[in-house]
């Protein structure tokens, strides 16, 4: 199974990060519609299983 | 071609009014709004081209991309289910914090100020917690939250615990209609969700948040050395308890917010180093990384700092933690300091005036694509705009000394140029105020974009002191912090600042229409025309009235029902949120909350009760027009004019006529305004000055119409001005009815001034001549009608300054008039994004030019 | 002239297959989503005069049509 720690768009987030825990991390995906790029964020972990955006690191 | 004033003779010489801007000439007046933006750079003129508007009418979205997102509802549920059995106010902190640290955050391309608060940037949030009815609505709509069948079953486990139930149980079934139809009254905010607060930013720019944890921390530990003094005392040490839950909830809420912001930070830092590769952008982005690295749990250092700070601060007050509609700040003070650093002495975040102009652009383009998850009622009532948002500047500081500063003018000159609907701006009027200040106002009203709207200085400072006599803990505004005010909404002052701003809506907001009350008196209290049922008391049949005054005392009899109700309503939803709808954050940055560890929603210092009369002219005018023809000259009788108004005029029209041409508000009429003047000062203000509410203080009323004129218009039968049904009611708070004004507007202003007892605040609208507002005597009229206005004691004006034929254009091909914005009452709009039934209001109302007459009485040099 | 003076104008019909739910000239209710407003009525001046639908699925008049107005044809 892929996990979200392969994805090149998965950030861990950092040790002295306010909000750190082990394994937590950033997936961070690019959108555009007719208004313009846009870039969304959100927490996740780094054994979830992969989703459709998953792209290998 | 554009038109130009026809010359007039004045003081004894013909003036002429060439346009100042010879350029002009060569614009046809059908499209001049679509030539006059600006935008200060490329970026803004980017941004503005791709706003996702939210603009909604009619009680639908304009722009069919606009949706509900569910994340909000989905995260503070599963808090509230985890949370079960601790205190109140801990869970709504930690309801607060579930949503920060999952929610799915947004940076838009070119932005610089950034944050949003839902999941996509065309999405807005939904509160459950709030209004069952209001979530219903959204889920039968075509813009639901997905999935639908989550969304419904959120909202089926927050029904037992809403606002909305809570409330309710304390009315019975027929109040609970008589208000949830908003005919005679505005529904409850228990049933809408629908709230207003002024966050007291300055705190999160002075302090940070992190001082502010320290804050609650020193409060804890003093207050556990308190509770553990020998011997022990239960009638203070109980005390303790809540105080310390309250102090711990708003360290848990800070931290949020912190971490939050600095997930931003992670994101710039993540797409500038991942994703761009302009280099300029990517520089730009780490800044704004470092930034929200910083801000807002370290104080301000210069003014991209103070934008961004204050931009999280108003996304947690006005959207995430829980709705409030407004954008209530004195942004000019706010942000003078930072403006000084960065602009002045350049020795922190060093950058231009026009930099700041364009920091201006992009904030009000951040507003502008803000959206807000309302219920129905307020989706139809701000037609051609997303949700009242509103900015005050300008006025003045203790010892009545001008406070206008470059901030200001950056403020006015960034509105100018952009062009948008969102945010409106206030601006306090008095005569110590700069000239170059009032003159970049005037730039802005002449080219039409509705604001600043003028408040009354002096009127607004003296107010607020006389309330703070009322206060709860004898700790209401100083003097200082009288002078530092700005409106909570569309009209009503408030204090702004570090502490005793209004949280919430139990203070001040909510309508009542005496249109319709009017109609219903001639009624027995019956509402024959809407909704079929009893709306207020039995005052008796009308044909009895043997006396004018018995009408009188019948229609003050359902005022005073109708007003003790609405504000009861508003002071149950109050005791309501002060147990479960706590705002620990909002109570971090406010420093009585700190000081005395009380909830924002329970504290109360400053009083400030109002509640907003609506279509007030049209029940004036039409007492006056009964009072004349059937009990002064014996015209008509009684029976008469109720068979005529059942009938909806038809059959009756030289009788409608008659009551139509009777003598109307704004006309310098002594006859009319006599009775006028006691209608306001004895029945809309006596009668709510009788009440006290939460706050200890007395309610005042605040006459403006938003768009209520309208709906309440079209939920009203014929009433004796000679409206049909149907008909709008009149677009202010005191402005006279659309088209009656007919003596010019020096009439107007005479007639306004003569009401000044018992009122918090009126709304005048009146629109303007363009050709003479574009001419080279623009301004010197328009200063001259100001410094009028100022010396007759009036609370407030604000004007339209846009041709019927451009109306009427745009009517016929709208896609080609997106630029053109008018005011319609307490905030602009866009005019293509409002139904043809308020376009024509609008189209309907005088435009005031100015004669000889009106010139002579202004004194106006030209 | 009563919002539910006869069967032409706006009546209660328990089952009715054109319920005002579905009517082109209804919109929803300002407050709850249960009931609607009909907005039929308009006078020549573009004035629309509104009535109260307690019932949007159980209200029908002779009026009735199906479909959806746009924004610009309500208030």
């Amino acid at each position: 199974m892929t996990t979200c720690k392969n994805c090149s768009f998965y950030f861990a987030v950092p040790e002295d990060a306010g909000d750190f825990e082990a394994g937590k991390g950033d997936c961070v995906l690019e959108r555009e519609d007719a208004k313009g790029k846009y870039w969304l964020s959100k927490p996740t972990k780094n054994d979830s299983a992969s989703c459709k955006a998953f792209k290998k690191a | 071609m554009s038109t130009v004033a026809a010359s007039i003779k004045y003081n004894g010489k013909v003036v002429d009014f060439p346009l100042a801007n010879p350029a002009e000439n060569e614009i046809a007046d059908e499209v001049l709004h679509e030539n006059l933006a600006r935008p200060t750079t490329e970026r803004t003129k980017r941004l503005k081209a791709r706003c996702r508007w939210k603009h909604a009418a009619a009680g639908e979205f304009v722009d069919a991309e606009v949706r509900a997102g569910i994340e909000r509802m989905r995260y503070i549920t599963e808090a509230h289910k985890a949370s079960a059995g601790q205190p109140e106010v801990i869970r709504r902190a930690l309801g607060l914090a579930n949503i920060l640290n999952k929610s799915t955050l947004v940076l838009q391309q070119d932005e610089f100020i950034i944050g949003y608060h839902a999941e996509d940037p065309e999405m807005f949030p939904l509160y459950p917690e709030l209004a069952y009815m209001a979530v219903q609505d959204y889920l039968m709509s075509d813009y639901s939250p997905q999935p639908k069948d989550e969304a419904a079953e959120i909202n089926e486990y927050w029904k037992k615990y809403s606002m909305q139930a809570k409330g309710e149980r304390y009315f019975t079934q027929e109040e609970l209609l008589q208000m949830y139809q908003v005919s005679t009254m505005e529904a409850p905010g228990f049933a809408t969700g629908y709230n207003s607060i002024s966050p007291p930013y300055e705190t999160v720019l002075q302090d940070g948040l992190l001082k502010r944890i320290e804050s609650a921390k020193e409060k804890i530990e003093h207050a556990k050395k308190e509770m553990q003094k020998i011997p022990w005392n239960a009638t203070t040490g109980l005390d303790w308890i809540a105080r310390i839950d309250v102090w711990k909830a708003m360290i848990i809420a800070d931290e949020a917010v912190i971490n939050w912001a600095r997930r931003h930070a992670r994101l710039a830092k993540i797409v500038a180093e991942n994703f761009e590769t302009n280099p300029a952008r990517k520089e730009e982005l780490l800044e704004i990384a470092e930034i929200s690295q910083r801000v807002p749990a370290e104080p301000c250092k210069g003014l991209k700092d103070a934008f961004q700070s204050k931009w999280y601060t108003y996304l947690i007050c006005h959207a995430i933690d829980r709705y409030a509609s407004g954008y209530a700040q004195k942004e000019d003070e706010m942000l003078e300091p930072y403006y000084n650093i960065s602009v002045k002495e350049k020795s922190f975040q060093p950058m231009t005036h026009t930099d700041v102009v364009e920091m201006v652009e992009m904030e009000r383009l951040k507003i502008s694509e803000h959206g807000a998850g309302k219920s129905r009622a307020y989706r139809e009532i701000f037609p051609g705009s997303n949700d009242l948002f509103i900015l005050t500047i300008g006025g003045t500081k203790p010892g009545y000394v001008d406070a206008c500063s470059d901030m200001t003018d950056a403020i006015l000159e960034g509105a100018r140029n952009i062009r948008t609907t969102e945010p409106s701006i206030v601006f306090r009027w008095h005569p110590v105020g700069r000239e170059k200040t009032k003159r970049l106002v005037f730039e802005c009203i002449r080219d039409g974009l509705g604001y600043p709207s003028i408040k009354h200085d002096v009127i607004g400072t003296e107010q607020l002191k006389y309330y703070s006599q009322f206060s709860k803990n004898s700790n209401g505004a100083t003097d200082e912090e009288a002078h530092y005010w700005g409106l909570v909404l569309c009209m009503s002052p408030g204090v702004c600042g570090r502490r005793k701003t209004h949280k919430t809506r139990s203070e001040g907001g909510g309508s009542i229409f005496p249109a319709k009350m009017m109609e219903i008196v001639l009624a027995d209290g019956f509402d024959w025309s809407y909704s079929g049922m009893q709306l207020g008391p039995h005052t008796g049949d009308p044909t009895t009235f043997k006396t004018f005054e018995l009408l009188w005392e019948a229609f003050r009899t359902q005022y005073a029902y109708a007003i003790s109700k609405v504000i009861r309503a508003k002071d149950i939803m109050r005791y309501f949120e002060s147990k479960f709808l706590q705002m620990p954050f909002v109570s971090s940055i406010d420093d009585g909350c700190m000081e005395l560890g009380v909830d924002a929603m329970e504290l109360s210092e400053q009083p400030n009760g109002w509640h907003n009369p609506i279509t007030t002219v049209v029940a004036a005018n039409s007492l006056v027009a009964v009072k004349k023809l059937i009990y002064d000259e014996k015209k008509y009788t009684m029976a008469q004019l109720v068979t005529a108004l059942h009938a909806n005029w038809h059959g009756y029209e030289d009788m409608r006529q008659d009551f139509l041409n009777a003598p109307k508000w704004g006309n310098d009429d002594d006859y009319a305004d006599a009775i006028i003047k006691d209608f306001y000062e004895d029945i809309i203000g006596g009668e709510m000055a009788k009440i006290t509410n939460y706050s200890g203080g007395p309610v005042l009323p605040v006459g403006q119409a938003v768009g209520l004129y309208m709906e309440i218009g079209s939920r009203t039968g014929p009433t004796p001005d000679g409206r049909f049904g149907g008909d709008a009611g009149d677009d202010g708070g005191i402005s006279p009815y659309m088209g009656t004004d007919k003596k010019g507007p020096t009439a107007v202003l005479k007639s306004v001034s003569k009401v000044q007892k018992n009122q918090k605040a009126n709304l005048l609208n009146q629109r303007l001549s363009v050709p003479i507002m574009r001419s080279v005597h623009g301004f010197n009229i328009w200063k001259s009608y100001m410094d009028a206005w100022e010396q007759l004691n009036i609370d407030h004006v604000q004007f339209n300054c846009v041709s019927t034929a451009e109306m009427k254009a745009a009517q016929k091909e709208p896609e080609k008039h997106q630029d053109l914005i008018v005011r319609v009452s307490g905030f602009s709009a866009r005019f293509v994004d409002i139904p043809t039934y308020g376009q024509n209001t609008i189209i309907a109302r005088n435009e005031q030019a100015f004669g000889a007459d009106d010139l002579q009485y202004l004194n106006t040099q030209l | 002239m009563s919002a539910t003076g006869n069967e032409k104008m706006m009546h209660a019909e328990p089952g009715t297959k054109k319920p005002c739910q579905i009517c082109k000239w209804q919109i929803a209710d300002p407050t709850n989503p249960l009931r609607g407003q009909c907005t039929v009525n308009r006078n020549t001046l573009g004035g629309v005069w509104k009535r109260w639908v307690t019932d949007v699925n159980g209200m029908t008049c002779a009026k009735h049509e199906v479909g959806k107005l746009s924004f610009r044809e309500h208030v």
